[in-house]
């Protein structure tokens, strides 16, 4: 106590509290940073959960003349033969369409009932990186996995359960859901039970396995076959500048996979990135202005710890009231720092984890506080070295 | 520590001729634990210079200062550190008190580090140089006088092998000269240790077993 009341002279409390608040600031926006990022995480690992992204999906350009038939929108053997040679192409797929009719009925006691009309398509086994498990058929199979468009997820969450008042939901919730499928034609119908088990960025369109279409296109559907209007093609590397040429010069549409939702996800990364480097430089700014303001006292107090050193005292022990000093203050401004971003992270939280309940990753601040903890002892080891630095040029 | 000897040291600032006088620049001599020295000269002969480069507090001098066996500029920090708290106690002719402490607290912060002294044992030292009064007055507050009794209490406040006063009584009137010379030559006869004293010319009331002119 001696030595503080010694040391204490010269401490100047303005420098030190705008240490405090400058570093609560900064510290507060790094760790928001990262408990935001740490919580937004689904939104960029979501890709396509199932389909390779190798793969390309390619259809020709919707225009006027196709609408009056001048120009035909689906694919030939001659174009599919064509895309084959292509030495860019490891691998082609077609899609099936469904030839028969589909009535899908949820029910459920929070939703209440809905039923609607739909379709199938599937595309070759060996395109799609489900579980394996999860995606096989076979004719004594009562039950049928179905993959569906994320953006169908995103429709019913944005736009028809906010205006309707009805529960947002999650896309592990969705799976979870049990449909029932009708399907029917040639004068007969069949019950089957259907789960979603994967959601695509990737294909605009509802996939079922492709045993189940065949067998279900050879039993209940009409006879006419119809040409594809898509085709999946395998590439040994995407971004080779052959295919887009290939594609440009064939009028064919590359299906722009990443959409908005890559977009926007890469677009808020951007932001947190810049508002973490924001925090960083502020928190740098103000660990320089402890470390100047510690200085300075040092410097100012040069005498007295010439004298202690003198009397017999060690360096170390010189030097530990400032170290204890600096390492209160930032102790102060990091549990400071830590509340504001568990109160903050309350205003938002509920609606995130609706979106994508991560329980591992969306309810915990675990990872923030490890973070924190880390950059706390990184000021500290600075803050304790400078000083004995400083302690060491001042009282040789 | 037993033994503090000089091989023909001198400060750099100091010319040979300068020197020349001296019986201790550019000499060998050894101060010996258990005895008494008087190093007397006119001021400006380095007297502070010779206790510094002692203490360990500069080294521009040339030949080499032997604690015991011991080179002093190739003393480590923290053997510095030990010999200051244990073996060699000095009192500054500037004293190097805290003007922030009290006389009591200055004293204090000497004895917490080696416990030699009890509460008691400074209280009554206080008492026999007629400070008492003054024991919680803080320090910017005594006179020159009163600051230098304080600092005589705390070189004693410590183990020593050899106690060096810098003109340590230059600001004291006769009375509490005596009584401070008594207290001093109790404590170093009761360590068995060796008293080095400065001064202008002024023998003060020590037995001396050796007079030095530097």
């Amino acid at each position: 106590m001696l030595m503080w009341k010694l040391l204490r002279k010269n401490l100047s409390i303005p420098q030190l509290a705008g240490y405090v608040f400058a570093g609560f600031v900064g510290l507060s926006i790094i760790l928001f940073g990262i408990q935001f990022y740490a919580d937004t995480q689904p939104l960029y690992s979501s890709n396509d959960s199932f389909l390779n992204p190798d793969f390309l999906v390619i259809n020709k350009k919707v225009s006027m003349l196709s609408n009056i038939s001048l120009s035909s929108t689906t694919f030939d053997e001659k174009d599919v033969a064509d895309i084959k040679k292509q030495p860019f192409v490891k691998k082609t797929g077609m899609f099936t369409s469904s030839k028969f009719g589909i009535r899908a009925t949820i029910s459920s006691s929070s939703f209440g009932g809905f039923y609607t009309e739909m379709f199938f398509e599937s595309v070759p086994d060996d395109f799609i990186d489900v579980q394996s498990e999860d995606w096989i058929w076979s004719e004594e199979q009562n039950y049928i996995p179905i993959i569906i468009p994320r953006t169908y997820l995103t429709l019913y969450n944005f736009g028809f359960a906010q205006t309707q008042g009805l529960p947002q939901i999650s896309e592990n919730i969705v799976e979870k859901i049990k449909l029932s499928i009708t399907i029917y034609g040639k004068q007969k119908s069949k019950n089957f039970d259907a789960r979603i088990v994967g959601f695509s960025d990737k294909l605009n369109t509802i996939l079922a396995p492709e045993s189940f279409l065949l067998w279900a296109n050879s039993q209940f559907g009409s006879e006419s076959t119809s040409k594809p209007s898509r085709i999946l093609i395998e590439t040994y590397n995407p971004s080779n500048p052959q295919i887009a040429e290939y594609f440009g010069e064939k009028n064919y549409e590359i299906a722009d996979y990443r959409g908005n939702t890559g977009k926007a996800a890469y677009f808020l990364r951007l932001v947190i990135i810049t508002v973490l480097l924001i925090g960083l430089i502020i928190t740098l700014l103000a660990i320089s202005l402890m470390l100047l303001s510690i200085s300075l006292l040092i410097y100012k107090n040069k005498e007295k710890l010439e004298n202690l050193i003198l009397l017999g005292y060690s360096r170390a022990t010189v030097a530990k009231p400032y170290q204890i000093l600096g390492l209160t203050l930032t102790v102060i401004i990091f549990i400071l720092a830590f509340i504001v971003v568990v109160i903050m992270r309350k205003f938002y939280i509920e609606k995130i984890s609706i979106l994508f309940d991560n329980p591992e990753i969306a309810t915990t601040t675990l990872f923030t506080f490890t973070a924190g903890f880390a950059i706390l002892f990184v000021i500290c080891a600075i803050n304790a070295l400078w000083i004995r630095k400083k302690v060491n040029e001042t009282a040789r | 520590m037993e033994t503090i000897k000089l091989n023909i040291v001198k400060p750099n600032i100091f010319s040979e001729s300068e020197v020349s006088g001296s019986e201790i620049w550019s000499k060998n001599l050894c101060f010996e634990k258990g005895k008494t020295y008087l190093i007397y000269a006119e001021s400006g002969k380095g007297k502070s210079s010779l206790f510094d480069f002692i203490y360990c507090r500069r080294n521009d001098y040339s030949g080499e200062i032997l604690f015991d066996k011991k080179n002093a500029k190739t003393l480590t920090v923290s053997q510095k550190k030990e010999i200051r708290s244990r073996n060699i106690s000095l009192v500054f002719q500037g004293f190097r008190l805290f003007s922030e402490l009290s006389a009591i607290e200055n004293v204090e912060i000497k004895n917490r580090l080696t416990n030699h002294k009890t509460k008691k044992q400074i209280t009554e030292m206080f008492e026999q140089m007629s400070i008492s009064a003054k024991i919680d007055t803080p320090l910017s507050l005594l006179s020159f006088g009163q600051k230098q009794r304080v600092a005589i209490i705390r070189s004693l406040c410590q183990p020593f092998d050899f106690l060096l006063l810098d003109e340590a009584f230059s600001h004291l009137d006769e009375t509490n000269y005596n009584t401070a010379c008594t207290l001093i030559a109790n404590e170093v006869q009761n360590q068995n240790a060796a008293l080095l004293v400065a001064s202008l010319g002024e023998a003060y009331k020590f037995n001396y077993n050796h007079k030095i002119l530097l």
